[in-house]
């Protein structure tokens, strides 16, 4: 079986402080990681290759090819290979998506795709169904547990209402939530296996037919703070207890 | 001279720093508290082969580069200095004598046990009237057939309670002083080999340090590490890579503890202001990080060496001793800048304080490596 | 052109009235898109409060599906030469929202905050990087699909002399091989956290489920009442149910008072408190990250703290 997994190299967002002259956030300098629900289906690949024999995964990623050092962690992990696919100057989720779609087709024979149900820096969620619907196969959305039995996939849907059981022959394509496993740590032998696996780059403008315009552009970006008090008390609980009764109440918050 | 870590280097920190805050760092003042081994630690350690940095990979280690190992204990070190011993131990003291001097048979016996993390490793060597003076242990291993029957009684033993196995150094022929000792391994279970008193100790409480009995202890020819009358050599050679490991644990507990004091010294206010504006505070963060920069570099450096096989003594001991006088340093001045919080046990800098001494102290004193450095300058 | 669609009653009654703004602007039409509900009285309903069409469509599955939905979702557009589309910002509007802009190979907008024509272009509003930031996106070409939560429109009032068309339509869909095995309702316990003024909330320093009475107490001597969480509680332990679940995947709330009890401050927790009032954080972690997102704290185990507070409050209170 093959899959292919689409994981996305975002800004951490726990880094991310507010420009008080220009009230713009700064992402200049800050580190890069994979978008951790991305990793949830990052381990949902790798506990699937080692249930079914004769499995491959790949990662997938639209990306500068500086993104080969985060990518590099999904294979020690034990992914098998990595797809990086370099996007245009302009891009929206429209020319992302076209890029994943096109390139999962170059890369073509595949079983199931997997993607996070979001990335943690846009929280969209808008990737996965965009390559469902343009490889014209199923979707199926929001897994919080999923299986292989013979040639099918049984999903669990976490609807917010409802929780829906799926099953699908393949292809198919499912995106997970953070709840379907807790991602592993590489270990050391795959930290050193990884180095000899291979990444494969890409250049995005090969693998579309002509150039695509964005059908949105960012007009701006504007920072919203979240400035706190951060009014600690230590000492004994007591003491604290007393403090913060007089503090709310000065706040008008009591009765 | 390239300063930068490699990807690997580079990767192996992040991932043991993840592992070391989400797993070593919150049970670290429990395992203080009650000393209590973190067994639970070991077995996950074992799958992220933690425990086989040295092994090489035919026994199922990973036999990582000296940079590697040094980061992984000191990233360890950094959250816990209990779960940072047993560590270095494990991967050091214990598997050394076996990948150098073991028979095939011994390596494939217990290399993959111990890379696995299935059986923890101990040596032993300090006896209670032999700890700097390594000839003159009394422990004795009487030839009886096949076997050498071992008689008598270690103490200190890291690792001591839990260890599947253990490298015991004892006299063969007690009329050649240090060219009569010769090293055995021996398995737990072994009849006559005998688990004594605990200690309890001022700090690395979490890590266990026993007295190790041996009555009638038969260990079979195979057992011999090296040959007879090696024993000495191996200690000595054994020691010198038990110390980068050593090194690499102050170094970790004295960036922990900077660690702890820069949180709060940017939390914590007093006259209206933080502590990290005023002069005093930023002085000894400034000296800490300057010290412990310094030693990092000594440390890699010496593990370097280490993996490059040839003789390293020198840079052993110069990196435990300075690594060690660092942590010293920097955990007495993190204790001060927390003021009386950092003399209670709600704040871990308490901990290190305490965690910090024996790494002075243990495989080689300071005064030993000191006589070590000059002895080697004087040559 | 605008089309609106949700499975919610309410979320469609919030869309038609900023889709009659907007169509308003453009001498533009207001369509509201019911699919697999027979219901004209409802459909109606939709036209008393400002819809000019009501599209009445049958999928031919039994239950909603991303595959077939998004395939009538593109035949209307392409029918009507549809504007701005808007659709529910439930799980449902969102993979269908997504899934559609695919197939129209147009730029699609999930979870808006405003909407508004600006320099005759579609403009748009939503919040990144967890909250600490709002982009403002523009549409260039049709059709611009947009995800609208709920809550955050107004429905207008309910005009009962509005006429409007009620038309059975009906489109190509190729089914899809994917298939529904079975449905179950999540347990709700009907909290509404979303419109609470004052929320205790929990998190993993709880030891135990039957420990949750001591958040309780404080609530009710708070005159509070409602209990929230974080995504541990209720989506690993399933201690409390989903309706409970604050955070971005969760529920997104703005008390004036906010507690947050044994809860570390994952950011995925802060981006759903971001806009309360006063945040309270109690944790025996003095390095805990919801710290740094709070107003007041307490560095304490909440097994002594939470007592001490509910008796203080209730004193307070008197």
């Amino acid at each position: 079986m093959n899959i292919i997994v689409c994981a996305k190299q975002v800004v951490d967002v726990r880094e991310i402080k507010i420009d008080k002259q220009t009230n713009k956030p700064i992402l200049k300098g800050i580190g890069k990681t994979i978008s951790d629900i991305d990793k949830n289906a990052v381990e949902e690949a790798i506990k699937l290759k080692e249930e079914n024999k004769d499995t491959k995964v790949t990662v997938l990623s639209v990306a500068p090819f500086d993104a080969r050092e985060q990518v590099k962690e999904l294979l020690a992990m034990g992914a098998d290979e990595a797809v990086l696919v370099s996007p245009p100057e302009e891009f929206d989720y429209n020319t992302v998506s076209t890029l994943l779609a096109k390139a999962i087709e170059k890369i073509g024979d595949y079983d199931l795709i997997l993607c996070g149900e979001a990335s943690v820096d846009l929280f969209s969620g808008q990737m996965g169904p965009r390559i469902a619907g343009l490889l014209d196969i199923p979707q199926i959305t929001y897994a919080r547990a999923m299986s292989i039995e013979g040639d099918k996939v049984r999903a669990e849907r976490d609807l917010t209402d409802k929780a829906v059981k799926m099953e699908s022959t393949f292809p198919v394509l499912i995106t997970v939530t953070k709840e379907i496993n807790k991602p592993r740590l590489p270990s050391l032998m795959g930290i050193l296996g990884a180095a000899s696996k291979p990444i494969i780059e890409w250049d995005g403008s090969d693998l579309l037919e002509e150039r695509m315009e964005p059908g949105i552009k960012s007009v701006d970006l504007r920072g919203v703070s979240m400035e706190r008090k951060n009014v600690v008390y230590g000492e004994d609980p007591e003491e604290g207890v007393r403090k913060l009764v007089i503090s709310l109440g000065k706040e008008g918050l009591l009765g | 001279m390239d300063f930068k870590l490699t990807k690997i280097q580079e990767m192996t920190r992040k991932m043991v720093r993840e592992f070391a805050l989400n797993e070593v760092e919150p049970i670290a003042s429990e395992i203080d508290e009650e000393e209590r081994f973190p067994e639970e630690t070991i077995e996950k350690m074992g799958k992220l082969n933690l425990m086989g940095l040295t092994i090489p990979k035919e026994y199922g280690g990973v036999d990582v580069d000296g940079v590697s190992y040094a980061i992984v204990i000191e990233e360890i070190s950094r959250v816990c200095a209990s779960t940072g011993v047993i560590t270095a131990v494990h991967n050091s003291l214990a598997p050394f004598p076996i990948i150098k001097y073991g028979s095939e048979e011994l390596k494939k016996e217990y290399l993959p046990k111990l890379a696995s993390g299935e059986y923890i490793g101990a040596f032993s060597i300090t006896e209670p009237g032999a700890g700097t003076d390594v000839a003159g242990i009394q422990t004795t291993a009487e030839k009886d057939g096949d076997d050498y029957v071992i008689n008598g009684s270690k103490i200190f033993v890291t690792n001591g309670p839990q260890a599947g196995i253990v490298t015991v150094f004892a006299k063969t022929d007690m009329a050649k002083g240090a060219r009569g000792i010769s090293a055995f391994v021996v398995e737990k279970g072994t009849p006559g080999f005998k688990i004594g008193t605990l200690e309890t100790k001022m700090g690395i409480r979490g890590s266990h340090q026993c007295e190790l009995v041996f009555e009638n202890c038969r260990a079979p020819r195979e057992n011999l590490l090296g040959s007879e009358g090696q024993g000495f050599k191996i200690a000595l050679e054994t020691l010198d890579h038990g110390r980068v490991g050593i090194a690499a644990q102050a170094l970790g507990i004295a960036q922990g503890a900077l660690d702890e004091a820069v949180k709060y010294s940017k939390e914590r206010e007093q006259f209206g202001r933080p502590l990290a504006k005023f002069q005093a505070i930023q002085w000894m963060l400034a000296d800490m990080e300057t010290e412990i920069q310094a030693a990092r570099f000594l440390v890699y450096s010496a593990a370097v060496k280490k993996k490059e096989g040839g003789r390293f003594s020198k840079e052993a001991a110069m990196a435990k001793l300075y690594a060690s006088e660092v942590a010293g340093r920097a955990v007495n001045k993190a204790v001060q800048i927390h003021g009386g919080y950092g003399y209670t046990r709600d704040y871990p800098v308490e901990r290190y304080f305490r965690d910090q001494k024996i790494t002075e102290i243990y495989e080689g004193t300071s005064e030993v490596q000191r006589m070590v450095i000059a002895q080697d300058l004087l040559r | 052109m605008v089309l609106i669609y949700s499975n919610n009653k309410k979320l469609t009654l919030e869309m038609i009235a900023k889709g009659r703004e907007l169509a308003d602007e453009q001498d533009g039409e207001v369509i509201v898109a019911m699919i697999d509900e027979k219901d004209e009285n409802l459909a109606n309903e939709y036209i008393s409060h400002g819809a000019d069409k009501v599209f009445l469509v049958e999928s031919g599955v039994e239950n909603f599906k991303a595959e077939e939905y998004t395939d009538i979702m593109a035949n209307m557009v392409n029918d009507v030469e549809s504007g701005p589309v808007l659709i529910g910002s439930n799980k449902y509007g969102k993979e269908l929202a997504s899934r559609l802009a695919a197939k129209l190979s147009t730029g699609c907008v999930i979870d808006c905050t405003d909407i508004y024509m600006e320099d005759g272009e579609l403009t748009v509003e939503r919040m990144v990087y967890n909250g600490n930031a709002i982009s403002v996106e523009r549409f260039s070409g049709r059709p611009g699909i947009i995800t609208v939560p709920s809550k955050l429109f107004d429905p207008l009032k309910k005009d009962e002399g509005r006429s409007g068309e009620v038309i059975e339509k009906s489109y190509d869909v190729s089914s899809s091989y994917s298939n529904i095995a079975g449905i179950e309702e999540m347990p709700s316990e009907g909290v509404d956290v979303e419109a609470a003024n004052i929320i205790v909330s929990c998190g993993r320093g709880f030891k135990n489920r039957e420990d949750l009475h001591l958040a309780e107490e404080l609530a009710d001597a708070l005159k509070g009442k409602v209990i929230g969480c974080s995504r541990p509680i209720s989506a690993d332990l399933k201690w409390l149910s989903e309706d409970h679940w604050i955070g971005l995947s969760g529920h997104k709330v703005k008390p004036s008072l906010y507690f947050a009890i044994g809860i570390s401050g994952q950011i995925q927790h802060i981006a759903g408190i971001r806009d309360s009032g006063i945040i309270v954080a109690i944790n025996k972690d003095p390095n805990a990250l919801i710290f740094d997102s709070a107003d007041y704290g307490i560095v304490g185990d909440l097994y002594e703290v939470l007592p001490k507070l509910t008796d203080a409050i209730k004193k307070e209170m008197d």
